[in-house]
């Protein structure tokens, strides 16, 4: 066991600050080089990083017991101080970390040189979770204050070193000999190609000039199956919806939102713009090997322009109306799938103009909350269903937020479902979320993205998850992965 | 002579300097935030976040502050730092402009190579059957998209033949050979493209010196045709020829963008089209800057080269 992974990606990784996500390669990465207190395992169980146990004395403390003699790769012994100097970086405003705000009323103390107690000012039922994903990595507090520019230098206790990196270019890791679970990584070195261009990729593959690529392009999932010596895993891993400016008009009204829900003929979208590999999603965006799935409302939206007619009708809307459909113009399943919403659109009488833009420019008029209805691919961030209110929550500056949307009925429901820890009382709680998220219908879900992986037969020990776990793939199966 | 080379470089100053002042205002006005694209969907939301990240990146100076510490960093060398990577703007351009400049010459050679015999062929052989395939042949060339010659390149070379990696980039110093048989389909791809209009610019001016006199008089004292066409004709049809792919060298810098893309070559192109995208303001400027600066350049070298070869040049000039 051993080799070298020649890995390409899509993500062009400008910056390796460990806890500002810019992409699912950076996420690999990240993971490769830091650790977190906890992990997941390739079944998607919280398990043991730094921290060997934990404990929760109360519903909102947890105290972390962490391992004995692990080095970071420059050498510093980790201790308890570095926990507390990485999760308070984590929720300083400064560092723009992307778990800030699911961080948010933690306090961090040392208790001593190998314990750490977090408490909360609410029972938290997600915090593990939340820590258990690569943005949680650990830093040396001694490090950092060195002031090294963490966007190009990476010093972790993960299994991988950083040996070179090029920005958006390449980045060469190589076996952390002093690992501190034994036996691990199997492989020698792993090397990151970006590579942005889809067909450069899958010829790369093709040629082997690399072992395996992320974001294997739909169009080519089925051809690449057919090639004797490629394996190609998919599931879904992010899903495409239909965003509504819910509080301009007329989108703040439910019944013009559910017309469009029922107006989208989800089936030709799958075939046309995702080849077959987009499931149709007519209920709640829960994948179904999830545990808060809930078949009942599977089927809530299905293909149904009368019914559509009729609701825009009784809006007042029955000569239908006319706005503007932004659209990201990068890829294709964005643009195929906004040319059959607007023609399925068409029939009900609504008029979209397919307005094609920059994902900068579309993030830009997201935040200013300056859109009608805009097409929004989202990744399944998190395995808890408080994914919910980083979705929909008024808080969340995600959507809800910049247009200003709340709906209280919601809202109470997700602060109980944080704070209820008993899973059976919290499938009840998340049950009514769901129903409450198809009654209110606040963005229209179109379908399940399937992220695929290929690679060569010589790649060997790679898992390929589901659901929000999709992303980390790569990087939970890293460490026990080799070339045969 | 040297009153001459002083007022062409004064020129060139001034040309790079508005060029740079354009470059600033008009990034500026491009929607988008480069602090959003850096924090992501959610933290690039949240404006408390925003407004401390662009303190610290200095993006809430006003942007005419803005520009004059760039300006006054410029005329130092200094390209200020990248948004996203917070390392020297200079340092990433000197890295990725060589890769460039590598492959943009590779390319020119192989148009040359291919494009002036195949425009002799031409010339020569005007409304005879190897003329006008020559013809064709550089039609082709240069009608085919540089995406499409570049797919069948990969498609031939790589997938069938299995002899050259259809993309990717290793350092010279790694391995020399790895390194050029990457280099190999893209400046083939650029090559291509660029072959047919040097084939059609040599078989123009070919054509034209062809009728001159002292051609005439070369085969009056008996040379043969061929020896006349490319003993006295063929040097001085060359010049026009030559300033041509000088100008030419000039816009590839900018417009590899596809040919990078496809072979993953990372150059200065694809290094300014991701920064566009992730609105990274210096890199964007650091970039333009570089290739308006090349640009400059190569119309100075011309200039000089013509001043020199051609005193008419240097006195209407002045």
């Amino acid at each position: 066991m051993g080799g070298t992974l020649r890995y390409g990606t899509v993500t062009e990784v400008a910056s390796l600050d460990p806890h500002v996500y810019v992409g699912s390669a950076w996420k690999v990465l990240i993971e490769a080089i830091y650790s977190p207190l906890v992990g997941y395992d390739a079944k998607g169980k919280i398990v043991s990083r730094l921290a060997e146990r934990w404990e929760t004395p109360d519903a909102k403390t947890t105290v972390f017991h962490l391992r004995k003699g692990v080095t970071f790769h420059d050498g510093t012994p980790f201790s308890a101080e570095d926990v507390k100097f990485s999760l308070d970086r984590i929720m300083d405003q400064k560092t723009g970390a992307t778990l800030r705000t699911n961080l948010a009323g933690v306090t961090v103390s040392v208790v001593d040189a190998n314990t750490v107690k977090l408490a909360t000012a609410e029972p938290n039922a997600t915090l593990l979770s939340i820590l258990a994903l690569p943005e949680a990595a650990i830093v040396s507090k001694k490090w950092i204050e060195g002031g090294p520019n963490v966007k190009v230098q990476a010093n972790g206790t993960g299994p991988f070193v950083l040996k070179a990196y090029e920005p958006s270019v390449r980045a060469l890791l190589e076996k952390n000999t002093k690992y501190f679970i034994k036996g691990q990584p199997y492989l020698n070195a792993v090397e990151f190609k970006m590579i942005k261009s889809d067909d450069a990729r899958v010829n790369a593959l093709r040629t082997n000039a690399v072992d395996m690529i992320d974001f294997v392009p739909w169009k080519d999932i089925d051809t690449l199956r057919r090639v004797a010596n490629l394996t190609v895993d998919s599931s879904g891993g992010a899903f495409m919806n239909l965003w509504f400016n819910a509080t301009r008009k007329p989108y703040d009204d439910v019944r013009v939102r559910k017309a469009f829900a029922y107006a989208i003929d989800r089936a030709a979208i799958s075939k046309a713009a995702f080849f077959g590999h987009g499931t149709p999603i007519e209920g709640p965006p829960t994948t179904s090997d999830s545990p808060y799935y809930n078949k009942d409302l599977a089927k809530t939206y299905k293909y149904d322009p009368a019914r559509a007619k009729a609701l825009l009708a009784e809006a007042g809307y029955a000569k239908g109306f006319e706005f503007e459909f932004l659209v990201f113009q990068g890829l294709g399943i964005y643009t195929s799938t906004a040319q059959i919403v607007q023609a399925n659109l068409k029939d009900v009488g609504i008029n979209a103009k397919i307005q094609l833009v920059e994902f900068a420019d579309l993030l830009d008029r997201k935040n200013k909350a300056n859109y009608d209805v805009m097409i929004y691919g989202v990744s399944m961030k998190l395995t808890d269903p408080d994914v919910y209110a980083y979705y929909l929550g008024a808080d969340s500056t995600y959507w809800a937020k910049p247009i200003g949307y709340r709906d209280d009925t919601l809202e109470k429901l997700l602060v109980d479902g944080r704070a209820t820890i008993d899973l059976n009382a919290r499938k009840a709680i998340y049950r009514k979320v769901e129903q409450r998220v198809m009654e209110t219908s606040p963005w229209a879900f179109v379908n399940f993205r399937e992220q695929a992986q290929a690679y060569t037969k010589k790649v060997r020990g790679y898992s390929h998850l589901g659901g929000a776990l999709n992303e980390s793939s790569a990087g939970i199966s890293l460490p026990t992965m080799w070339i045969q | 002579m040297l009153g001459y080379l002083g007022r062409r470089f004064a020129a060139a100053a001034i040309t790079l300097a508005l060029a740079c002042a354009a470059v600033f205002a008009s990034i500026h006005l491009l929607p988008g935030d480069p602090v959003a694209m850096l924090l992501g969907e959610q933290a690039g939301a949240d404006p408390e976040v925003v407004q401390k990240m662009r303190g610290q990146l200095g993006l809430d100076r006003p942007l005419i502050e803005q520009f004059i510490s760039w300006i006054g960093g410029l005329a130092t060398g200094d390209l200020g730092r990248s948004l996203r990577t917070g390392e020297p703007v200079f340092a990433d351009v000197m890295v990725r402009l060589p890769r460039s400049l590598e492959l943009i010459g590779g390319g020119l050679s192989i148009a040359m190579l291919l494009g002036i015999p195949l425009g002799v062929v031409a010339a020569r052989g005007r409304g005879r059957v190897a003329g006008t395939a020559a013809s064709v042949a550089a039609i082709a060339g240069f009608s085919a998209p540089v995406f499409v010659s570049g797919i069948i390149l990969v498609i031939v070379f790589s997938l069938w033949l299995d002899i050259l990696p259809s993309s990717g980039f290793v350092e010279f110093a790694e391995d020399p050979t790895m390194h050029l048989a990457c280099l190999a389909l893209p400046a083939t791809a650029i090559g291509i493209n660029f072959m047919g209009v040097v084939a059609r610019m040599t078989r123009a001016s070919l054509s034209d010196t062809m009728t001159k006199e002292y051609v005439r008089l070369a085969r009056a004292k008996g040379l043969s045709r061929d020896a006349a066409i490319l003993k006295h004709a063929l040097p001085n049809a060359l010049v026009p020829v030559i300033a041509v792919i000088g100008i030419r060298a000039g816009n590839l810098l900018g417009g590899t963008v596809i040919v990078e893309a496809l072979f993953d070559w990372p150059g200065l192109s694809s290094m300014l089209v991701s920064a566009v995208f992730a609105r990274d303001y210096p890199v964007i400027q650091g970039a333009l800057v570089a290739i308006f600066a090349v640009f400059v350049l190569i119309g100075l070298a011309i200039d000089t080269c013509q001043g020199i070869v051609d005193p008419r040049t240097r006195e209407s000039a002045a």
